[in-house]
Formats: C-alpha cells, structure tokens, sequence
C-alpha cells in the first residue's frame, strides 16, 4: 500500500484543482466557462493541455514497446509529432480564436454550422466526435488499469476504480478549465516520469554505450531505418498523416484555439508545445530501446509490447520510487481522458441538446444548463468506465481507428471552411459523411491499397467528395460568406 | 478581410514549414543512413533523424511565433 501514496496523493491533488477551479468560476457564460474556459487560457496552460490531451498511454506504453521490438525506425517515425503543436495553432489557432469570438462559438462544431449551415453535418458531426472519443477513452481507461495492475501487483478493476472514477469526477466538476490546469500537471509529470525512468534504465543497464553496444551485435536491424522489413515505406508515410499532418483536424486539438486568451499565449505555446512534445516522443521511445539493457529476450517474452515498460519499471526502479514512476504514464491516460471527455460532453449538451431547444425558440435556463453540463460529462464518463470493465482487446488499434476516423471527418471540413469560400453545404456534407463511412467500412472489412492504413482511402474519398459537391452544389450565400471573410 | 488574409498569410507560411520539416526529416533519417558513423553506439542517422528533426521542429515554430502577428482576436458580430 506504501507504493501507492504518491500516486494517490496525485489523484486527489487532480480532484482539489478541480473543486478549486470551480470555486473561483464566476461570472461569464456558464457555457463558455464550463468548456472553453472562458477563453482565458495563457501559453503556458494551452501548450501543455495540448500536448497532454494528444499524448495518451499508447504514447507511453504501446509506443516504447514497440521501440523496444522494433528499434530505431521506430523513433525515427514518432518524431513526425513534433509538428502536432505548430501545426494545427500555426493553421487553425489564430482563425478559429477569431471567429470563435465573432459567433459566441464554444465548440467546433458551432462553427462548422455556422460556416456552413448545416443541421445534417452539425449533427453527424457530433456523433463522430462522441462516439470515435468514447473508443478512445476506453483504450485510455483500459490501457491505464493494466499498466497499475502490472505494475503495483493490484487488480486491474482497482486500477480503474482509482483513476478511472478520479478523471471523471474532476473533469465533471471543474469542466475546461479544470481539465487544462490538471493537464499541465499531468504533462510536469510525464516528463518528470520518463526522466527518472530514463536514469533508473541507464544506471540497471550499464549506460547507453554498453547497452547499445550489446544489443548492436545482437539485433543489427535495430539501427537501421527499415529495421529489417518491420518499417516499411508505408508505415512511415501513413504515420505522417495519422500521426503529423492529419492532426490539425482533430476536434480536441482545433478546440485549444477556442480557448486561449491572446495572440501571444498563442505564439508561446508554439515554442512551449513543439520543445515538449518533442522530448517526450524521443525520451519515452528511446527509453523503450533502453529497455533491452533491464529486460532479456523480445516483447513476446516479457509478456507483449504493452508490458514492456511496465516491466521496465519493475525490473529497473527501487521499489520505494515505483508509486512515484508511474505516475507518468497513468497521467498521460488520464489527461487525455479528460480532454476527450469535457468536448464529448460539449458535443452532446451545447451542439445537440441547447441547439434543439433553441430551434424550438427555448432558452436553457443556466442553473438547468449548469446541472446537465456536470451530469453528461459524468454519465458519459461512467458510461466509458463500465465498457473498460470488460476490456476489450486491441487497444492500439481502437486508438488508431478512432484517431483516423476523425481527422477523415473533419480535416477537410476545417481547411476548406475557413479558407475556402468555394466550399459550400454540399461538398462538407459529402465529405464528412462519405469520408468517414468509407473510411469505416475498409476498416471493418481490412480493404487496404498499396498496404496503406485506411486513413489514406478515407482523407482522398473525403477529398474527392468535398470538391464534387462543392463543384454541384449551391454557393454559400454572401451574408455568411461576409461574416466568415471579411473580418 | 485584414483579419482573414493575414492568418490565410499565417497558414500558408505554417505549411512551408511543414514541407521543410518534411524534407529534413528525408534527409536527415534516410539521408545520412548509409554513413558508417556513430555517437555512444547510436546511428548517425538515427541522432539526426530524431532529436535533428525535433530541434529543427523548434526553430520552425520560433521562426513561426515571431512571423504570426498580434492581433485583437474580439470582434463580435
């Protein structure tokens, strides 16, 4: 039990910030409070919540164990993450802050409905979002209580019950804001994890000399960029996509533009996000090559590439640091649950359900606004929780299905709606729903081109479809076309 | 219309840099990976690649952050 103080002294340091955030919430629309943190976020908070809502376990676990089979190729390709930050606040952060501001938008979706007046694309649009983020909070949820389990010899179900409940009730209570001031910690904390592993590794293993030395003789294909056919061509360019250029349409990136106070926070998390992304991608994976010096044998013989760095902290970090150690890695889960969460719940209660009783000529009175905000962001949270219960298999591909899904859903949509003014209903509608079902059904029946992840199939048909519909379809009317344009 | 045409100005500079990452990540991974040369055991190829890349991406988004202009984001309709 003594292992576990850091760890729970964390979770319950995560709940104070959230109980606290609330406290001092006042004022503002609660809307715009509760899910975009009152547009007040400076550099600092929004480069770190970035980075730790797109950095998930998969990034900490799956990802270094596959640098420990595979090798060097494998660092070579997470390293195209280091364009996440730049990327998608260099393209999407000053335009989306702006017309954010201009039509009191708080989520995404708001603004594709404005652009494109769409009931039929804000809707589907939502959909997407609640149910690709619901696949990758259960990989969140399950990835996170296995690493507790495997590490701290406790039951998988506690693990959950622990961090699981915590990251729900935090983020119900303390919405956006909340969310971004733990993701910060959660971020601190990731670095602070793969440094102590990182000397904890060396010192087991001999130093980074002797280890690679070994492993050089040993397994030569680790040091080469093919790594012996286990990176081929393809895996590179469709990691470009999934994982570097595609991510500028990821909702829960493109909603930190909604969310920051000024250009210049902007400009700094810029800086701030790249430096940080970029250590942990390198750190982490290459702590995952290191890993050889502390383990014998393949993944396979420590029990899967998923087990790879939890036997990594068992094997290399004093017992007394091991509650401590992996505070890292569950951050990396939870900060990530909790940035899919506060959007998927914003998804429901401002892009569905405020929306539908506006129509009807309703107001939302705030109080019941309020109590409904709190409520979906918990139901949806428990909901998620019981579906890791009974873990479902594959969590690395549920991640990278959910990841693909959603940049085909709104990448193009995004790009073209803010700065194309040819772009119109029809093409958005086309490609978001054309886009994802295609990209869903090669998925679902394992139809690839040159061997190509499915991303590829989903990303042209969203393409091709958007510029069809755009070509056929009824201009934007000028009313929107100045309000989007001539600002 | 400023407003647009600076931040279409924005992303445009932001996807040049993209495409120069891109190619240095080309050359200095794939690039180099043929030279016999190693530093604490690891690749040439593989320190450029990587922490090359990264610092590159750092440069990038100074030389972004200083070129994206401040602006007063409200402006409501």
């Amino acid at each position: 039990m003594a292992k576990l103080v850091p760890l729970l002294i964390y979770m319950a340091a995560m709940v104070a910030i959230s109980f606290y955030v609330r406290k001092i919430q006042q004022g503002g629309s609660f809307l715009e409070s509760y899910f975009v943190g009152s547009r007040q976020l400076g550099g600092f908070v929004l480069a770190m919540t970035t980075v730790a809502t797109y950095s998930s376990v998969s990034s900490f676990v799956g990802g270094p164990g596959m640098a420990f089979e595979v090798g060097f190729g494998w660092l070579y390709m997470a390293v195209v993450q280091v364009t996440a930050v730049f990327l998608v606040l260099g393209i999407f952060g000053k335009r989306v802050a702006i017309l954010a501001r201009k039509f009191n938008a708080v989520t995404v979706v708001d603004i594709l409905r404005a652009r494109y007046k769409s009931e039929l694309l804000a809707g589907f649009g939502a959909l997407a979002i609640v149910l690709f983020f619901s696949g990758t909070m259960t990989a969140q949820f399950v990835g996170g209580a296995k690493l507790f389990a495997a590490v701290t010899g406790y039951s998988y179900e506690s693990g959950l019950l622990l961090f699981g409940l915590v990251v729900v009730i935090y983020t119900s209570i303390g919405g956006f804001r909340a969310v971004a001031i733990t993701d910060t910690c959660c971020a601190i904390m990731m670095m602070t994890g793969i440094i102590i592993l990182l000397h904890y590794v060396l010192s087991a293993g001999g130093g980074v000399e002797a280890i690679l030395g070994k492993l050089s003789t040993e397994r030569p294909e680790m040091f080469e960029p093919f790594s012996g056919g286990k990176m081929p061509w393809t895996l590179y360019l469709t990691q470009w996509l999934l994982v570097g250029v595609c991510t500028i349409g990821l909702p829960q990136s493109v909603v930190r533009g909604i969310s920051y106070k000024d250009t210049a926070g902007m400009r700094q998390a810029m800086i701030i996000g790249t430096v940080v992304i970029g250590f942990m991608n390198i750190g982490i994976n290459f702590v995952g090559i290191l890993a050889h010096g502390v383990l014998t044998g393949d993944a396979a013989a420590n029990g899967g590439v998923d087990n790879v760095i939890p036997m990594a902290i068992v094997t290399a970090v004093p017992e007394e640091l091991v509650g401590f150690a992996i505070i890292g890695p569950l951050a990396a889960s939870i900060s990530t649950i909790s940035g899919l969460l506060i959007v998927a719940s914003s998804a429901v209660v401002k892009d569905v359900y405020v929306h539908w009783k506006s129509r009807q000529g309703i107001d939302v009175a705030p109080s019941t606004m309020r109590h409904l905000s709190i409520l979906t962001t918990a139901a949806m949270g428990v909901i998620v929780f019981i579906v890791a219960l009974t873990p479902p298999s594959l969590i690395w591909l549920i991640n990278m299905f959910a990841f693909g899904g959603l940049e085909t859903a709104f990448f193009w949509t995004l790009i073209f709606g803010l700065y194309w003014k040819g772009a119109n209903k029809l093409g958005a509608e086309l490609s978001m729903i054309g886009g994802t079902l295609a990209y869903c059904a090669t998925q679902a029946i394992g139809f690839k081109i040159f061997n190509l992840h499915q991303i590829t199939i989903g990303i042209t048909v969203s393409l091709l479809l958007f510029l069809i519909g755009s070509y056929f379809g009824k201009r934007t009317d000028e009313m929107t076309l100045k309000n989007f344009f001539d600002d | 219309m400023i407003k647009y045409i600076e931040t279409l100005k924005e992303s445009r500079m932001t996807l040049t840099a993209l495409i120069f990452l891109i190619v240095f990540w080309l050359i200095a991974g794939f690039g180099t990976s043929n030279v016999d040369a190693t530093f604490f055991n690891i690749p040439l190829w593989a320190i450029l690649g990587t922490v090359g890349v990264w610092l590159c991406g750092v440069i990038i988004a100074v030389l972004l952050s200083r070129s994206i202009k401040d602006i007063n984001l409200d402006n409501k309709n």
